[in-house]
């Protein structure tokens, strides 16, 4: 069993606060995307399971376990970087079992760990060279490689495949989608391509300024965005938005007036929306029109 | 820019932070006590008539001071340390620039030609005197002397009728290799795309020099200014070793003459004092650096 | 011929016409150390003659120098050992749990490299006087010590903040404690920038020519103070004394070249790269 629970976490710079009250639930083998804008906090969240941000406030709980003040490596989790992190003065090999030798695990055992997961990687022919004579996708496989050697609950990835070409990338979307399936483990995964996530994730959270905006199943935030930043953030190309001004409710639907003066009536169910701004949303295929809260 | 203090890279099992005041003190605390204790010793010595031939030593405040501040020595050493420091950095400056432009450029054997320019800067400052003074500039045997007498032209008395020059001449030899080098690694760090557009704008070598060189090394060319200063105003050696400061003052800097004082007339409190007014001189220089320094560090 | 080879033909002509001219000094005086003295003070001064290799023999059969070159040697090294050994948990301090005062330290640091020798040359020689310092290699190794502490410690702090945080990072997710991160990887990786910095520190130690000249007499004396003492015209020899400095500046007119790039770092207190 490997979930992770986040409740009411924040994180504060000094006086900026960055993650403002999050509330999140990882269940056992979920594979999770954190997606958002640059800036929008998902790598410090992810960072913060990890233990390598303080907590200002809030708790992580992995298994049911406080983690808090947990530190990184005993958290039972594993890391994959965005720039990987190799250790460029040792060998693919010694790059994968470092955590193990770190544990003082004896060579036999970690040289077949470590044959083991290259096997997975199809690293094999390439143990003995160092990270700088590796291809990108060479390095970003020996850093996923680093990471299944330790066996851990839960996989992290920060922003894994921003570093690769476009090719590269869709091949590896694949194969790390087929990874999850194989080694039946828990994965976070956090990059700020909607794509990524739509095509990876059972389900996605959305993170915008410090906070969540929506989770739910790429389906579930396609077709049902709880808010403006979510109906825009999903979805590619990009939706249009016309912002329409609600006058009244019927059985029909509401009746909205369109900018230009233009009235029509929405089969959607109302409630009291009277005096709402509602914004209808198209879809470049279909028009689709979707009731918003207000921002 | 994520601060590595504030992640929990480095904290103990525990979780607290790791102490860094025993890491930093072996490092800070002989720095204190060297920046601060011999200081102010000099600074009580100054205000004080001691001579080492004299038995007696008594507090005599800042008569020292005034008696320096009217001593022609002081004056003169004030000015050629001023003449020495400025001549030095004008030839550094000048010559740093054209040899790092030229060596900006790519030709047959560079690197081996780069090593002999930076040479001079490694070369001991006694050894350079030294070879300056027999092997070159000596009136009998020197080569410059040879070559003047070759062509006729009469035979320079370097160190006798152009000390201070001479001595410049030297310690310049060890610091344009110095300007060089710096202002070459600064050229180097041009953006070339830059160069390019401007070539495709139409710029001409001297105006590419004027209009984007230039300015790009106008930071390099403050910091080189300053770092040469600092240790342009404590020239030493060269001093020691060609005229001893003569014919008379002419070639005598500041630290010349504080150690004329202080080490040959055993006069301590007048040293001191003139040990305090080179301290001064260095202090405004120094801030000005610090403040150059502390926006790169950013 | 093509206008660049043509162009780069002329830079060749300039860039050695400069090198030669800036390097002839040194050129003039390694042909003096293997001319014999004759030779050497001659005129017209000879370009061309038959290199003899008895000034260095002499030079080396001399035991003086032999005790001077030793000075020098352990003085520098010992020097450059010590602070780079002080320096090293500091600088690691620095990089790596900096506080809001970490860069006003470093400044500080820095400035008293910028005080001015003669500012202390009394004190130091009254207390050395009395606690028998002079003309001791402690002496002046405890000076050059507290002289290089802020370039070696600034340098060092720089290369630690080269290696990417992220690699640290991984190290500590994968169980590495911070003596374990600083031994198995930052050392390893920042080796280089340490050895350019010790490389840079030997320089400083072996030219000084300040302290040196002051402090020593007879026992302690470095090179460069031996040197000094030929500044009179009697006993002059010039090719021999040509050949001793020659070999008195070779190894670090090599350091020199081994560490250009560094060097340029460590000299201008990082404001140029």
């Amino acid at each position: 069993m490997a979930h992770v629970e986040v409740k009411g976490v924040r994180k504060a710079f000094d006086a900026l606060e960055v993650i403002k009250g999050v509330d999140l639930n990882v269940k056992d083998r979920e594979f999770v995307v954190f997606v958002g804008p640059s800036g929008c906090g998902k790598s410090t969240l992810l960072r913060m399971i990890a233990g390598l941000e303080e907590i200002t406030a809030g708790d992580v709980l992995i298994d049911g376990v406080r983690v808090n003040d947990v530190p990184p490596d005993a958290r039972g989790l594993a890391m994959v970087f965005q720039s990987y992190a190799l250790y460029p003065h040792m060998s693919v090999a010694d790059n994968m079992g470092f955590a193990l030798r770190l544990a003082g695990v004896a060579r036999e055992e970690r040289h077949t760990k470590v044959l083991a997961a290259a096997r997975i990687l199809q690293l094999e022919p390439l143990l003995e060279r160092k990270p700088g004579q590796l291809s990108g996708g060479q390095r970003q496989r020996v850093a996923i490689g680093r990471a299944i050697v330790r066996n851990p609950k839960v996989f992290l990835f920060d922003e894994p495949l921003s570093n690769l070409d476009a090719a590269l990338r869709v091949q590896m979307r694949v194969e790390l989608a087929k990874l999850h399936r194989d080694l039946k483990a828990t994965m976070i995964y956090v990059t700020h391509d909607q794509v990524e996530a739509m095509t990876m994730a059972d389900r996605i959270v959305v993170v915008n300024q410090g906070r969540v905006e929506q989770v739910g199943s790429p389906l579930e935030l396609y077709h049902r965005p709880r808010n403006r930043f979510v109906a825009g953030f999903i979805g590619s190309p990009t939706v249009n938005f016309i912002d329409v001004k609600a006058m009244a409710v019927s059985d029909q639907g509401v009746a909205v007036q369109l900018p230009g003066g233009t009235t029509m009536t929405i089969p959607v169910a109302g409630a009291s929306v009277v005096s709402w701004h509602l914004i209808m949303r198209m879809r470049s295929k279909r028009f689709q029109m979707v009731m918003l809260a207000p921002n | 820019m994520a601060n590595v203090a504030q992640s929990g890279i480095f904290k103990r099992r525990s979780g607290r932070e790791v102490s860094t005041g025993p890491l930093i003190a072996p490092a800070v605390l002989p720095l204190v006590i060297w920046a601060f204790v011999p200081l102010a010793v000099t600074l009580w010595f100054s205000l004080l008539h001691y001579n080492l031939l004299d038995p007696i030593t008594r507090f005599v405040g800042f008569a020292n001071y005034s008696y320096l501040l009217t001593d022609p020595s002081l004056l003169d050493a004030l000015w050629n340390t001023l003449a020495l420091v400025v001549g030095v950095l004008a030839a550094s400056i000048i010559f740093g620039c054209l040899f790092a432009v030229l060596f900006d450029q790519d030709f047959y054997g560079r690197s081996v030609a780069r090593l002999l320019i930076i040479a001079p800067f490694f070369v001991m400052p006694t050894v350079s005197a030294l070879i300056w003074k027999n092997l070159l500039m000596h009136p009998v045997n020197g080569l410059i002397a040879y070559i003047a007498r070759s062509l006729h032209l009469g035979v320079i008395d370097w160190f006798g009728s152009w000390p201070l020059t001479s001595v410049g001449i030297i310690v310049a030899w060890q610091w344009v290799p110095f300007a060089t080098l710096i202002l070459l690694t600064a050229i180097q760090s041009l953006d070339r795309e830059q160069v390019e557009a401007a070539r495709m704008d139409g710029a001409k070598p001297v105006s590419m020099f004027i209009f984007i060189v230039l300015p790009h090394l106008a930071r390099p060319i403050t910091i080189v200014i300053m770092i040469e200063t600092i240790f342009l105003l404590s020239v030493f050696a060269e001093i020691l070793v060609t005229t001893n400061g003569g014919p008379g003052d002419a070639s005598t800097n500041l630290t010349y003459l504080v150690y004329k004082t202080a080490l040959l007339d055993f006069d301590v409190g007048g040293g001191s004092a003139g040990g305090i007014v080179a301290v001064i001189l260095a202090n405004v220089v120094a801030l000005f650096l610090l403040r150059t320094v502390a926006r790169s560090l950013d | 011929m093509r206008p660049r080879t043509k162009r780069k033909i002329r830079m060749t002509v300039l860039g050695w016409a400069a090198a030669l001219l800036v390097a002839f000094p040194i050129f003039w005086m390694m042909l003096a150390a293997f001319k014999t003295e004759i030779v050497a003070v001659s005129t017209p001064p000879q370009l061309f003659f038959s290199p003899t290799l008895e000034n260095f023999a002499e030079v080396q059969s001399r035991g003086d120098y032999i005790v001077f070159a030793g000075n020098s040697i352990v003085i520098s090294v010992s020097a450059t050992l010590i602070a780079i050994l002080l320096a090293l948990p500091a600088a690691y301090a620095m990089a790596f749990h900096p506080s809001k005062r970490t860069k006003d330290l470093l400044l500080w640091m820095l400035s008293t490299k910028m005080m001015p020798a003669v500012g202390v040359l009394i004190p130091i020689y009254l207390i050395y006087k009395g606690l028998h310092l002079l003309d001791t290699i402690y002496g002046l190794i405890i000076i050059y010590i507290l002289m290089n502490l802020p370039i070696v410690a600034w340098m060092i702090y720089s290369f630690f903040r080269d290696v990417p945080k992220e690699i640290l990072e991984a190290a500590r997710m994968d169980g590495a404690r911070p003596l374990q991160q600083v031994t198995l990887l930052l050392v390893p990786l920042a080796l280089p920038g340490i050895a350019s910095t010790a490389l840079l520190s030997i320089i400083l130690c072996w030219n000084e020519a300040f302290w040196s000249i002051n402090l020593t007499a007879t026992q302690a004396r470095p090179l460069t103070a031996f040197i000094a003492s030929f500044s009179s015209p009697e006993g002059l020899f010039w090719a021999k004394l040509s050949a001793a400095s020659l070999l008195a500046i070779a190894p670090i007119v090599i350091f020199g070249f081994m560490t250009q790039r560094q060097l340029v770092r460590g000299l201008t207190f990082g404001a140029v790269k």
